[in-house]
Parts: structure tokens; sequence; C-alpha cells
């Protein structure tokens, strides 16, 4: 490891700060260098930044050593190697969690991420919600405009629906023109003011003169219910079939319809003292 | 493909179809005037030709039909309840505006369920053809009356000089800010001993706004306090047109004057 205050002359752990990993980034890009963090065992259980290289001595490398723990250069050959088994990896990772058509996320990664929810639903024991969204009519798209106009039209409106929800949300297409919302620590009220925003939405596209209507399951989940991942999301579906029978363009829902707990303070003493200052709308002197 | 927005669809239904300005009209305290306010109001501006609705939001105790002195044979009651639309249950009224009559003595309905009043906000949003619709709340700060205030563009809130009634608006205000985010609310001050008077129970309360919730509050105007206003409702009759020369039912056209301004 080298010394890192000979070299740079500033404090051992200021390569740890982000904004000097930052400054290097387009050194690493260029040279073809692999920087990574490096979990050091021990009781002490720190962490090392590594850059692998195999840059020769230079400017560069100078500025390297002083933001990284260690420096450890590599032939050439070895290293082009790894940098193709990063990408590879990197892309495997990308296209088992993304639908392809949409760059949304998929319904492998949906599942994944109600399980996180759950977890953290039933630790901090506030719930979150759960819907489904699956467009009426989607088959006239189809069978009209063709399916390449179809894909063209999942794509689109995906990317906009993403856009109208908050950044917290996850939106995930789980296949055909059905897609799944969560919506982490969101009680079922303000869930369904979601929906019925995204619902708007879409009854208002005309996608070539075909008027779309969307049919939307919701379910809230209870920390306190020991439904498991499949149970909750049977249970969005079977809303959505609800409201699907129920004549389409609608929205079912199960859950507790409960007004969220009023955030709002009571009207302080000094509030009210004031106000009752004026009596007879006399201004107290 | 084209997407629009809310706002676009108004400008682009303008020459056809007009969107209305959806006024509430509160006040926490009951007995304040929130009604005959609301009926002079819309009569004002019934009478500027303006389409006007007025909607009976107290739906346990209603008021309006009685100041007016009709007698509706079907409510609200049946909207809810009943398969009625909005449309079948609208009457004109001797005012010259339109009303959606609320009923008397239905625990149910002061209770409503959060789906119902969705049910009804959604049938309220897509009227067309009227310029306002005035939204007359009951007393208190239950879920109907919140839910009322939060669908509207604006929010009257009117107030006189009692105490109690200016602490009651005041936690009315609060609770709609730190809920729902409102921070625009336009004030009446009723019976007030005159313009002067009226005048200052505004300032105190803006100014106590201004310094606890950090915004100002809007002056619709005042309402003295006049022999004529009871006597009007005894009769069941409309100030504006039982002694339209009254200091108040002038002060009711000068406010309509403003709502008829208001868009959305």
């Amino acid at each position: 490891m080298p010394d890192k205050k000979k070299v740079t002359g500033k404090k051992t752990d200021a390569g740890r700060k982000i904004g000097k990993h930052r400054s290097i980034e387009k050194i690493i890009k260029k040279n073809r260098v692999i920087s990574d963090w490096l979990r050091e065992g021990g009781a002490r259980g720190s962490r090392l930044f590594m850059i692998l290289t195999d840059k020769p001595p230079g400017t560069g490398r100078k500025k390297l050593r002083g933001t990284a723990d260690a420096v450890i250069e590599l032939g050439a050959e070895i290293l082009a190697r790894i940098l193709e088994i990063e990408r590879e990896n990197k892309h495997l990772r990308s296209l088992s969690l993304t639908d392809e058509l949409t760059g949304l996320y998929n319904k492998r990664f949906f599942k994944i991420q109600l399980g996180v929810e759950m977890a953290r639903s039933r630790r901090t024991g506030q719930s979150f919600s759960l819907a489904i969204l699956d467009f009426d009519n989607f088959k006239v798209i189809n069978d009209n405009l063709g399916h390449a106009e179809g894909d063209r039209f999942l794509k689109e409106v995906g990317l906009l629906m993403r856009d109208r929800l908050r950044p917290t949300d996850f939106l995930c297409r789980l296949g055909g023109d059905e897609f799944g919302i969560l919506m982490p620590a969101t009680g079922l009220v303000d869930a369904i003011g979601i929906a019925r925003r995204l619902q708007h939405f879409i009854t208002d596209i005309h996608w070539k003169k075909c008027l779309i209507t969307a049919s939307i399951g919701m379910v809230e989940f209870d920390p306190a219910s020991k439904a498991d991942l499949d149970d909750i999301f049977n249970l969005a579906d079977t809303e959505l079939y609800r409201a699907k029978k129920d004549g389409k363009n609608k929205i079912a829902y199960r859950g507790t319809i409960e007004r969220r707990v009023a955030p709002a303070e009571p009207v302080s003493l000094q509030e009210r003292d004031l106000l009752l200052k004026t009596r007879g709308g006399i201004p107290p002197k | 493909m084209k997407i629009r927005s809310g706002r676009k669809v108004n400008k682009m239904k303008a020459g056809k179809k007009r969107k209305p300005v959806i006024v509430c009209i509160t006040s926490g305290k009951g007995g304040v005037g929130k009604t005959f306010l609301a009926v002079n109001l819309a009569a004002a501006l019934a009478k500027k030709g303006k389409k006007i609705l007025v909607v009976d939001c107290d739906f346990g105790l209603a008021n309006v039909d009685i100041m007016l002195g009709i007698r509706p044979v079907r409510t609200m009651k049946d909207v809810v309840f009943g398969d009625a639309t909005l449309q079948d249950v609208i009457i004109s009224t001797p005012g010259g505006f339109d009303l959606v009559p609320a009923c008397s003595g239905v625990r149910d309905m002061a209770q409503l369920l959060y789906e119902r009043i969705e049910r009804i906000k959604e049938m309220l949003l897509s009227l067309e053809n009227y310029d306002l619709i005035l939204l007359d709340t009951g007393a208190g700060m239950t879920e109907v009356v919140l839910q009322f205030n939060l669908l509207a563009d604006r929010n009257i809130v009117v107030i006189n000089r009692e105490l109690t009634c200016l602490t009651d608006a005041y936690a009315m205000i609060k609770v709609l800010f730190q809920l729902f985010g409102r921070d625009a609310f336009d004030i009446i001050v009723n019976s007030s001993l005159d313009e002067k008077e009226g005048d200052r129970i505004f300032r105190h309360l803006d100014s106590i706004s201004r310094r606890f919730l950090g915004f100002p509050l809007t002056y619709l105007g005042s309402l003295v306090h006049d022999e004529n206003v009871p006597r009007s409702i005894m009769n069941q009759e409309l100030l504006v047109t039982a002694a339209p020369h009254s200091k108040n039912a002038r002060s009711c056209v000068s406010m309509a004057g403003v709502l008829s301004r208001w868009r959305v």
C-alpha cells in the first residue's frame, strides 16, 4: 500500500471522498483501468479503494496513487480480459432486471422489490401500496395498427407513465400490456389518487385515433399481515380482474380506506392568545 | 400522439364547453352565514347573467332549500344511495341559479364514506356549462367538509365578530394548509358593526396567518349587522331581491363581481 502522504501531501483518507473519485473518473476511463471498493476483513472491517491498471508510470499514475488505497499493476492482456468480463456482467445484470422493449423494470425486478418493500414495511410498520395496471383495449391497437405500432405505444406510454409517478415509485412492465406500480410508504388513499391521475392521463391519449383506457387493481399491504409475496401479488391481480369485470376503465382496490393521520399541528396556545386578544374587533394596545 | 393535460383541454374546449370555477364556502363554526352568503352571492351572480350552480354540501342537515322556500323531491340522497346522477336532481330556483339540494335527517349521509365522496367529486368535476359552482359546506371539520374544500379551486372562509368563530375559522385554515397545502383563502366578514370593524377583524386574522402560517389572506368584503338579513331569511326570500338597495345587498353584488372574474 502506497504511502499517500508522500505522494500527494494530503490527508490519508482524502482518497475515500467521493468528490475525489469523480475527479479521477476521467483518467480511469481513458486509461483502461478498473477501480472498485475492496472490503477488507479484520476487526476494523474497513474498506479499501483499489485500482487495477496497466498504465506505465506517468502523470496519470501519480494522480491515481493519490486517490486510491492501492494501485495494482497488471499485464495489459489480463486487464483487458478482466475489463471484458466486467462489461459482460454489467450487461447481464441490466438484462435480467429491465424490460427489453420499454427499458422499464421487469417482472423479476418487481418481485424482488416487492419482497424488499414487504420486509421494510414489516420492520417500520408503515404500509405500502401495490397497483397492477392493464390497458383495456390494447388489442385494438395491435389488431388495427399492427404489432410494431403496439410495441411503440407500450414504449412511449410506459415512459410517460413513469414521468407521472413520484421519483420513489417503481413502474415495471410485467408482460404484455400489464404494468405494476409499487408505491413505497404510501397508504391506499394516496395510492388511489396517484392511480386516478394515471388513469386520467391514459384516457387523454389519442393514439392514432384509438381511445385507450386502463383498469387498475390495487392493494395496500398491511405490515401486520402474514401474507407472502405471491399472496399480495395475487390480491392485486384479483382486484384488477374485478375492475375489468366492473366495466373497465375502473379502479378496484382492497384494503382499509382510512384518511392518513392528520400531520397538522393543533392551533397553539400562542396563536390562540393572539386570536382572542381582539375582543369585539378591538385590537389590544 | 396527443397528450393533453387538463389545462390544455380547457383551452381547447373553451369555444364549446367551459369548465366551471368551483368555489367552496366554509367557516368552521356554524351559524355564521355560509348558506345566506351562498344563495345571495349566487343570485347576484345570476343577475349578472352567469350560469351558477349551488351545491348543498351539508348532507345531513340541508338548509339551502329551506332558505329559498323550495321543496325538492329528489336530493343528493338519490345520487349517493340511488342511481340518479347530479343532472337528475338539479333544480332551478327563484334566484335564477340552479341547486343540488341535500336531504335532512339522514345520518348515513353525514358520515359519507370516502368512496362516495369521491363519486360525488367526480360528478361535480364533469359538470359543464356552468360558470361557477358554489359548494355550501356544513359546520365542523368533518371529512365531507375537508374533501369539498380540497376539491374547490377557491376557498371562501366566512367569519363574524365572535371570538369562537375567529378561532374556528383559523383552525380550519390551518388544517387545510397543513393537510393539503392550501394557501389561498378569501375571507368574508359577516355581521360586523360597520365596515371599519369588518376591515379590522380581517386584518387581525390576516396578521396571524402571515405570522404563523406564512401566507396572507384575501379580503372579499364584509356584511354589516342589519335587520333586513334575518327578515329575508324568515320570509324565505333572497336579500338581493327583497331589499336590493340595502347596504348588504349592494355588498353581495360587489363581491359577486369579484367572484365573476375568477378563473380556473
